[in-house]
């Protein structure tokens, strides 16, 4: 039944491929053609390797080819409240747990690199500057990013840079697919990552340092500490990076494509993170979280223009305080929060010198209960107030959102059948949101088999430079409001404690968002925001792993493949049913992570399909492959670790475009070392 | 059993990395259509801007003879794209300059193949391009202030750069003297600079109404110059056009030879805007943009026209002195192929067909 299955879902997507976008779509594509038909395809031979490369981690991510393998049955683990998971009840939910293993191996790098390397999810990069991040056809303003529970998108852009956030950051990383606006509010239409830091209250004194060295003068230091018993924790962070970014690319703008060396790409950072964790002894647990973060970088040209000289001084701040406390069937959250960013812009060149800042202060009370085993109860408020200014703004903004919600989840058991009903509303000074709801289910069928779906109402605000940009701004424009939905085949035995772990999910999404808020010129030089987009996005996604362990010996496979169809359905502009820009039909990636007797070997590949750039699709950029290989030893001397590592990004050296005309990095080296002192 | 099966994956896996991985980049694709050295000979040039933030504009050939749009001839000839903002594109003897603002650069190519000649480099935000017809050539830029560099068309070197007012535009020569419009580029700014082409120095700078824009020369040696008037938008709440600070439309009469303004009428309007003043082939007649239709004016006509002649609003306008026809372009969501429309004197719609990504400027041949 479950290789039936499988067979299903490729066949699917090949048909799918082939039928609707022919050669958009290469890689779903050619995996049957190569495999089962004999028609002859123009891709080379290699480009052929390179599809079966893929495919074998397909077959090797999911579990089917072991068989023989004994399932046991997972079980949900008894009630228990759920120590206020942000968000509430997350069911029938996919949610990517990017692994502390693999995370270890990211500790110096920036987030954007962590999802373009280990998830599904579309990272648009602009080269060394700005990178965003993209779920199911929506748009990087429909990502939620979040720090404990903190959110970090601006409320003057309603973006966050990706590749301005160190993976370090947090202790764990969840990506959660699909629409959330009634666990998380505004904007996560597409899908939200969460960074969070957890405490493990045990004895120890830990100490790490960790520095890399790189191509075009990269350098990265961080100095790690956790201190701590059964009662308390603090952990302290400092990371520092800085690189010239003056990498080789091929200039396309020139005669004979020269290479050129990036030039005015300069970049330096450095963050403090400081985590504290008290637990009293009648389950009462405070955690303190501070991070401040400040650098600067210089702008590059793109290849479209000759020089840049423009540059940008970025500081924030963000800190937060919460107290918990737990009851034998219920328990009381109250959290506070403050978080402030400046921005400095300046182009010598026009004279545009831009000085913004704003101020969040965000504040939670929740209350759960477990009324018995099989319902739980999470209620409670959001009060964020948000205040920013800009020259153009001509004077400080505020805007004030109070958020009320509920959700509450019912399970038989045995754990193998879940459902959730969740509602929330948040209410504006401005502008009036949606009631959002949310309802989620998940069974068990067989073992590890099962499935999941679910589906809600989402919504995002305006953000502030819609609103109040001179000229332009929009003080008239509504939130956006969409649904989404979504089903899904899980099997997971990573709880199993076996030799063989495996999980996979394979679902099918289906989202619409109305009144997407758009610039449109509206006459003469002058552009402003409109409610006047209107979006479908719908696709299938897989994701699998494969992990075997014995002894010394670790193999970790997982490949991921997403295929988005996210078009334009406003019927009165005139690309009415297109795709939207820069939302490739098909992304995929396949890792494998070997260690052995203290011996470290990966290899990681993402496929990024073509995607269009203007909206009438008379540009497209596209489809490019990267490998990226990293190769390591750790040594144990008594209470001392040491590790090495060898990563090289781009190893095929392959020039591509993530986004148009932005000049990306060749090949390029990172060695890194580290000691840790327990 | 497992673990062999395991271990033959993995060796299977790495070879196809060794064998499969780095494939190798083709080269870019030769275009095989055939060019002749009468391809471009005669048309209609098109620059189109290009999508904003960091995308390449494009020139399209219209073809009068055959009614055919070939897009993107410079990719198609050179194989490689212009830059971000092809601003205009002027025919200066056998070679076409195609001015490129934010690149920073003018590309030189042969007028009839548009196979890539040369360069100008290291300009700034240029504008315009104007020929003295003796060899040297003055390109607008809006740099921070105002300044002309002058060219020597030869070798293509800057000889200096004159400083003249914010955001100067289009150019027009009479004479012994270069008239330079001044829109103010990214503020505002009311002024037409004079410079002396045989010192290149900059004579005197004339004060016309605020952001003068575009100017031609009559039958009768007038020179018309067409002020858009200022925006100022009002603060909060409302951020719409602030009709009470802002200024007017006004058009000028200069007599070439005094160099005084001989008349001066104001628009009634503050939010038409005016822009894209052309003349026709007889050079008594007047046509330019506003922000509801194209205008008509004979240059001598004592009022300013109530009535458009067409209720389109064009980013652009020209008049082709060889087909008499006016070339209007509507770049509809300014993010797609945009269109251009052609018109008679009289306001009659002749045809349209498509242009590339913001169609800007035509130059006629």
């Amino acid at each position: 039944m479950d290789l039936a299955y499988v067979c299903f879902f490729f066949l699917l997507i090949s048909v799918l491929a082939k039928k609707i976008h022919g050669k958009v779509l290469p890689l779903a594509g050619s995996y049957f053609q190569y495999l089962f038909l004999t028609e002859k395809t123009d891709d080379s031979d290699m480009m052929r390797l390179q599809n079966i490369l893929f495919f074998l981690l397909f077959i090797l991510g999911s579990p089917f080819l072991f068989g023989q393998v004994k399932d046991s049955v997972y079980i949900l683990p008894a009630a228990e409240i759920q120590a206020f998971r942000s968000g509430g009840f997350q069911t029938g939910v996919k949610t990517t747990h990017i692994d502390s293993v693999v995370l270890s191996d990211y500790h110096l790098s920036s987030l954007s690199v962590l999802l373009n390397q280990q998830s599904s999810v579309f990272v648009k990069s602009y080269g060394t500057s700005y990178a965003g991040t993209s779920f199911r056809g929506m748009s990087a303003a429909h990502t939620g990013i979040y720090w404990n529970d903190i959110p970090l998108g601006s409320p003057m852009l309603g973006l966050t840079d990706l590749s301005l956030l160190p993976v370090s950051a947090g202790d764990y990383i969840d990506i959660r697919h699909g629409g959330g606006s009634a666990a998380f509010g505004s904007g996560n239409a597409g899908g939200s990552i969460h960074i969070d830091s957890k405490p493990e209250f045990i004895k120890r004194n830990k100490l790490g340092i960790q520095q890399s060295i790189g191509s075009f003068g990269a350098y990265t230091g961080s100095l790690h500490s956790v201190n701590g018993n059964e009662r308390w924790q603090s952990s302290s962070k400092m990371i520092f990076n800085k690189s010239e970014n003056n990498f080789i690319f091929t200039d396309l703008f020139s005669d004979g494509y020269p290479k050129k060396r990036l030039s005015h790409a300069e970049s330096s950072r450095a963050s403090l993170i400081q985590d504290f964790y008290y637990r009293a002894k009648n389950n009462q647990t405070l955690s303190l979280h501070a991070w401040y973060q400040g650098g600067m970088r210089n702008i590059p040209a793109t290849m479209s223009m000759s020089m840049s000289k423009a540059s940008e001084e970025e500081q924030s701040m963000r800190a937060s305080a919460e107290w918990k406390q737990l009851f034998a069937t219920s328990g009381i959250q109250l959290m506070t929060a403050y978080s402030y960013n400046h921005l400095l812009y300046r182009d010598p060149t026009t004279g545009i010198f831009s000085d913004s800042y704003y101020h969040t202060t965000f504040s939670k009370a929740a209350y759960d209960y477990a009324f018995d085993e099989r319902f739980q109860l999470h209620t409670g408020i959001n009060l964020t107030y948000s205040s920013a200014y800009v020259n153009e703004y001509g004077m400080k903004r505020n805007q004030g959102l109070v958020s009320l919600y509920a959700s509450i989840q019912y399970r038989i058991k045995s754990g193998k059948f879940k459902s959730t009903l969740a509602l929330r509303r948040d209410y504006a000074e401005l502008f009036t949101c949606p009631m959002t709801p949310f309802a989620g289910l998940e069974m068990v069928l067989y073992k590890s088999f099962g499935w999941y779906a679910n589906a809600g109402r989402n919504f995002r605000i305006p953000t502030f430079n819609d609103l109040f940009w001179r000229p332009g701004g929009n003080p008239s424009l509504k939130p956006e409001n969409g649904i989404s939905s979504e089903a899904g085949f899980s099997i997971d035995n990573t709880k199993s404690h076996q030799a063989f772990t495996y999980e996979m999910h394979a679902s099918g999404f289906y989202s619409s968002v109305q009144d997407w808020i758009i610039w449109l010129p509206a006459g003469g030089m002058v552009w402003s925001p409109q409610n006047m987009k209107s979006v479908m996005g719908r696709g299938l996604e897989y994701e699998g792993m494969l992990a075997f362990q014995r002894k010394d010996f670790r193999l970790h496979l997982s490949g991921s493949y997403a295929f988005t169809l996210s078009d334009n359905q406003n019927k009165t502009d005139l690309n009415y049913g297109r795709q939207l820009i820069y939302v490739p039909y098909e992304n995929a990636n396949a890792s494998i992570r070997l260690e052995y007797k203290g011996y470290l070997f990966s290899l990681h590949e993402s496929y990024t399909g073509g995607r269009y750039v203007s909206p009438d699709h008379s540009e497209i950029l596209p489809a490019y492959q990267l490998l990226n290989m990293s190769a390591g030893k750790f040594f144990v001397f008594g209470n001392y670790l040491l590790r090495m590592g060898l990563d090289v990004n781009n190893l095929c050296n392959t020039s591509y475009q993530s986004v148009q005309w932005i000049p990306m990095p060749g090949r390029s080296y990172g060695f890194k070392i580290g000691i840790e002192f327990n | 059993m497992k673990k062999t099966a395991v271990k033959s994956f993995v060796y299977v896996f790495l070879l196809s990395v060794l064998f499969g991985a780095c494939k190798k980049v083709e080269d870019p694709q030769k275009n095989s259509s055939i060019i002749s050295s009468s391809t471009f000979a005669q048309g209609v040039f098109i620059t189109n801007e290009g999508p904003f933030g960091s995308g390449t504009g494009t020139v399209s050939f219209y073809d009068r003879k055959l009614n055919t749009v070939r897009a993107d001839i410079f990719q198609e000839v050179n194989n490689r794209p212009l830059g971000n903002v092809v601003q205009s594109m002027e025919i200066i003897g056998d070679k076409a300059y195609i001015v490129v603002n934010n690149a920073n650069k003018i590309e030189v190519v042969n007028a009839s193949t548009f196979k890539s000649v040369g360069s100008i480099a290291n300009l700034e935000y240029p504008r315009y391009i104007l020929s003295d017809g003796k060899g040297k050539a003055y390109i607008s830029q809006w740099s921070s202030p105002g300044r002309i560099a002058v060219v020597q068309l030869d070798n293509l070197k800057i000889l200096k750069t004159i400083v003249v007012a914010d955001g100067p535009e289009r150019m027009l020569l009479f004479g012994d003297k270069l008239y330079v419009v001044n829109t103010g580029g990214f503020g505002s700014e009311n002024k037409v600079s004079v410079i002396n082409t045989l010192t290149d120095e900059l004579e005197q700078n004339i004060t016309t109404g605020d952001s003068p824009n575009s100017l031609v020369l009559d039958a009768n040696h007038k020179i018309w110059i067409l002020c858009g008037g200022k925006k100022v938008y009002a603060g909060a709440p409302s951020y719409e056009l602030d009709t009470a600070a802002s200024t007017a439309g006004s058009l000028l009469m200069l007599d070439a030879i005094s160099g005084q303004i001989e008349k001066s009428l104001s628009f009634s309007s503050k939010v038409l805007f005016p822009s894209n003043l052309c003349l026709n082939k007889e050079k008594n007649q007047l046509f330019f943009n506003g922000g509801d239709g194209v205008y008509a004016m004979k240059i001598s006509d004592a009022v300013l026209p109530q009535q458009s002649i067409v209720n389109k609003v064009f980013y652009s306008l020209a008049y082709d002195t060889v087909s008499t026809y006016l070339y209007g372009s509507d770049p509809l969501d300014y993010q797609g192929k945009g269109e251009v429309y052609r018109y008679n004197s009289y306001g009659m719609e002749i045809d349209h067909f498509q242009a590339g990504i913001i169609p800007g400027n035509f130059t006629f041949r």
